[in-house]
């Protein structure tokens, strides 16, 4: 049976049961009017006492149940926050707490894969602290690269837990082997001199937030349904136990006490069980704001049906990809027909092109006893549209290889130009100005004096936009794609200024690509495609093949170009392919967007893992721009540029 | 912007109004016992703990069980019962909105839940003791194990 059937009517043995219980309370009323029809024995005295007996079982039975089961009402998504992007290293800790796991088996090989990845961590965090590779294995089993007898156990096959310490944590519910991560990561962290992190020490679970409490989604992963709340149950409990009790103790009071609980549930029958019809209407004050800027929306709420809607809460469907930064999107009222009422909350607009999603409207019946749960469009604005808006001022610096154009990138080659480069013999044809006269007057033999050449360079910006890249160190932080996007728009910009062809291409699923030129009328193209390319807002689910993306990539790509890469480096296939691509002859430099925190021993591992991924490109020749959050990048750049040779 | 399940102060009122009355009904049918469940119930809802709530509920019920026993008078257990019944459901209510809504506001809702919710308990309530006056004689036997028979039997049918 559909729960939409139990709801809409009463099944046959609730009717069957309803019949006979009427039948017996009608019975004794015409008894208690006319004494005199009552049969003077009493078949049912028994019933007396053990009816009682039973709704006292009962309502004992639906009270531990209802207060130990699963909640039965929806639990809506987070629309609050951006549902695009994720926390690195979130996975690590919810492995740890247990939480994805089903069943202790299920959880110890949770932790094991956790143990694989550490192991990953702690073999180049060895390598990059100067242990030799032979020797490392040796190092990691005799627990040596560490003074944490727990942390060096994690790796090692014996326990460092002694009979008192595991009866301890028996008693206290502590996994020991989850006691055992947490200190590795904590040691694997000091070892790398990662010491300035959030998360103070293995002791502590590390930090948790409001957002723990529920769950980030889309409004569209809810499904509709209609389902039986429950929530009556308590009162049937009160009821059964008042009756119960109050026959079994002889008190009359008790019993007539018990009747008013009959009050909700008979409400729970007669309220209507059609659905109110409503209507939602969303309007925006800027539908197309500055990036950061302020949008105020405001929903209407009417009830177009002929029913009053007794209780209804509505979530607004706030863009994927955007934040609520005041007031609510959710809304609950009472709405008789015709009624209508408004409301207003405001997003922080960022650059793209965002759709609103449709609303999710939770609508109960007079008792609150049944939720149906339903998805509504709502009429009006449905797109909000943010163009980056460069200032153009800020540039990556380019590397020495350029095309044969004239530009600004000041070249090896010796030429006209401006800055001194060497002189060499006079050959006929070089221009006179040229002539080193004064070394002809002092009756040498004339030489041409060559300046560094200023030439074009053609640079290819490319974005990470894998689902990998959709990070942020904090729910409520901007993502590593969102920080990329604003410097590609800047970088573009500037470069364009500088008389550079510039091109633009993403590492992604979805295929994405404008050819290097220079131009003014190239900078509305690339505006366009940062503006409305949907990967860059949502992002995909679908499977990336690195292969076939940098094929695609090595096609496309001209000869003399020079590549910038945007990527938070959340993962190994990142780092493999820059290396790759600069191993191709394509000078890499790569612009990392710090993407991780230290909140949580989670995180700190992901953190762990950008700063190996960092020295790994560092080793492999590829420019790096460690760009940290809430840092301007220029600042970031400036820093980089000091370890750089040229 | 914060998403805390803050419950309304609109349910905290309602809750703690409803147990009040709970509470004066009982001490008015001679047990003190419930004046304990009104600031649990109030604290189930502030915490959004429906297992709290519960088991203010709880207390506010021995209070209506000890009144009824010792012989209180009908109408004061009568109300301490309603009392009790509303708290549960306008408390469990207000902590259903701060679970769904969150931050969002559900004042409109909640008032008119409550409304109609009081206003069909009493109907039942007044309903159920005028037939309590009449029956308050000299009736069989037999009436009262029917009575109690189809109680329990109509009531788990429907409040299962």
């Amino acid at each position: 049976m559909s729960d939409q059937n139990a709801t809409e009517r009463l099944s046959g043995s609730t009717l069957g049961l309803i019949a006979v219980g009427s039948l017996a309370v009608m019975a004794a009323i015409v008894f208690i009017y006319d004494p005199g029809l009552a049969p003077t024995f009493d078949p049912v005295l028994v019933l007396a006492y053990l009816m009682p007996l039973v709704g006292i079982g009962a309502a004992l039975s639906l009270s531990v149940t209802y207060v130990r089961g699963e909640r039965l009402e929806l639990d809506p998504p987070l629309v609050e926050y951006r549902s695009t992007v994720s926390v690195p290293g979130t996975s690590i800790d919810s492995d740890l707490a247990g939480t994805t796991a089903d069943g202790p088996l299920g959880r110890y090989k949770r932790i094991g894969a956790v143990r694989t990845r550490l192991q990953t961590v702690l073999d180049s965090v060895l390598a990059q602290t100067g242990v030799a590779p032979e020797d490392r294995e040796a190092t990691v089993e005799s627990g040596d690269w560490t003074g944490d007898r727990i942390a060096a156990g994690f790796f090692q096959s014996s326990t460092p837990f002694s009979r008192s310490e595991r009866l301890r944590m028996r008693l206290t519910g502590e996994h020991a082997l989850v006691t055992q991560a947490r200190h590795a990561i904590d040691a694997i962290a000091d070892r790398l001199g990662v010491t300035d992190r959030k998360w103070s020490g293995p002791e502590q679970d590390g930090a948790r937030s409001t957002i723990d409490d529920g769950w980030v989604g889309r409004l569209s992963d809810v499904d509709p349904r209609t389902r039986e709340t429950d929530r009556l149950r308590i009162v049937t409990a009160l009821t059964l136990l008042a009756v119960g009790i109050g026959v079994l103790l002889d008190a009359g009071t008790l019993v007539l006490a018990g009747v008013v609980g009959l009050g909700p549930l008979a409400l729970r029958y007669l309220g209507s069980t059609s659905t109110p019809q409503f209507e939602m209407e969303r309007t925006l004050d800027d539908t197309e704001p500055d990036p950061n800027g302020k949008v105020r929306v405001t929903v209407t709420i009417t009830n177009v049906g002929d029913r009053m809607g007794f209780d209804l809460r509505y979530l607004d469907g706030v863009p994927p990809g955007l934040a609520v930064i005041e007031g609510s999107p959710r809304h609950g009222t009472a709405l008789r027909p015709g009624a209508s009422t408004r409301f207003s909350y405001v997003i922080e607009a960022g650059r793209g092109e965002h759709v609103f999603e449709d609303g999710l409207l939770v609508s109960r019946d007079v008792s609150g006893s049944v939720e149906r749960v339903r998805h509504c469009s709502a009429s009006g604005e449905t797109r909000l549209r943010c163009e980056p808006k460069p200032t153009g001022d800020l540039s990556v610096p380019v590397r020495a290889k350029t095309s044969a154009n004239v530009g600004r990138v000041v070249t090896d080659i010796g030429g006209s130009g401006l800055e001194f480069h060497s002189i060499r013999e006079y050959r006929p044809g070089d221009p006179v100005k040229r002539i080193d006269w004064n070394r002809v007057a002092r009756g040498g033999e004339p030489a041409t004096m060559q300046f560094r050449e200023e030439h074009a360079a053609t640079v290819v910006l490319l974005v990470d936009a894998r689902s990998e890249a959709f990070v942020a160190p904090e729910r409520d932080a901007p993502s590593a794609i969102e920080r990329s996007l604003g410097a590609i728009a800047e970088v573009f910009h500037s470069r364009l200024d500088s008389d550079d062809r510039v091109g633009l291409g993403t590492l992604g699923v979805t295929d994405c690509w404008l050819a290097p030129s220079a131009g003014h009328g190239h900078w509305t193209l690339a505006k366009r495609l940062l503006t409305t390319e949907s990967a860059f807002t949502e992002g995909s689910d679908e499977k990336f093949y690195p292969v076939l993306a940098m094929g695609r990539l090595r096609k496309r790509l001209p000869k003399d170009a020079q590549l910038v890469l945007f990527s938070p480096l959340a993962d190994d296939t990142a780092v493999s392919m820059a290396r790759r691509l600069h191993a191709y002859g394509y000078p890499m430099t790569v612009v990392a967007p710090d993407a991780t925190a230290t909140a949580t021993p989670g995180q700190t591992v992901a953190h762990l893992e950008r700063r190996l991924r960092l020295s790994q490109l560092r080793d492999a020749d590829v420019r790096v721009i460690d760009w940290q959050s809430g840092e301007p990048l220029g600042i970031a750049i400036n820093r980089a540029q000091r370890r750089w040779s040229r | 912007m914060s998403v805390e399940r803050t419950p309304s102060a609109t349910g905290l009122v309602l809750t703690g109004l409803a147990g009040t009355v709970a509470a004066l009904g009982a001490l008015l049918g001679g047990s003190a016992a419930a004046l304990a469940g009104v600031p649990v119930a109030v604290a189930g809802v502030y915490r959004t703990s429906r297992t709290i709530l519960t088991g203010g509920v709880a207390l506010l019920f021995a209070g209506v069980v000890l009144a009824g026993a010792g012989g209180g008078a009908p109408e004061a257990v009568v109300v301490a019962m309603i009392g009790t019944v509303l708290a549960w459901d306008v408390g469990e209510n207000a902590i259903s909105m701060a679970g769904q809504l969150r931050t969002g506001v559900g004042k409109r809702a909640e008032i008119v839940h409550a409304a109609v919710v009081s206003t069909v308990t009493l109907i039942v309530a007044v309903a159920g003791y005028s037939i309590y006056l009449f029956a308050s004689a000299g009736q069989p036997e037999i009436a009262l194990s029917l009575l109690v028979f189809g109680v329990v039997v109509v009531v788990l049918a429907l409040g299962r």
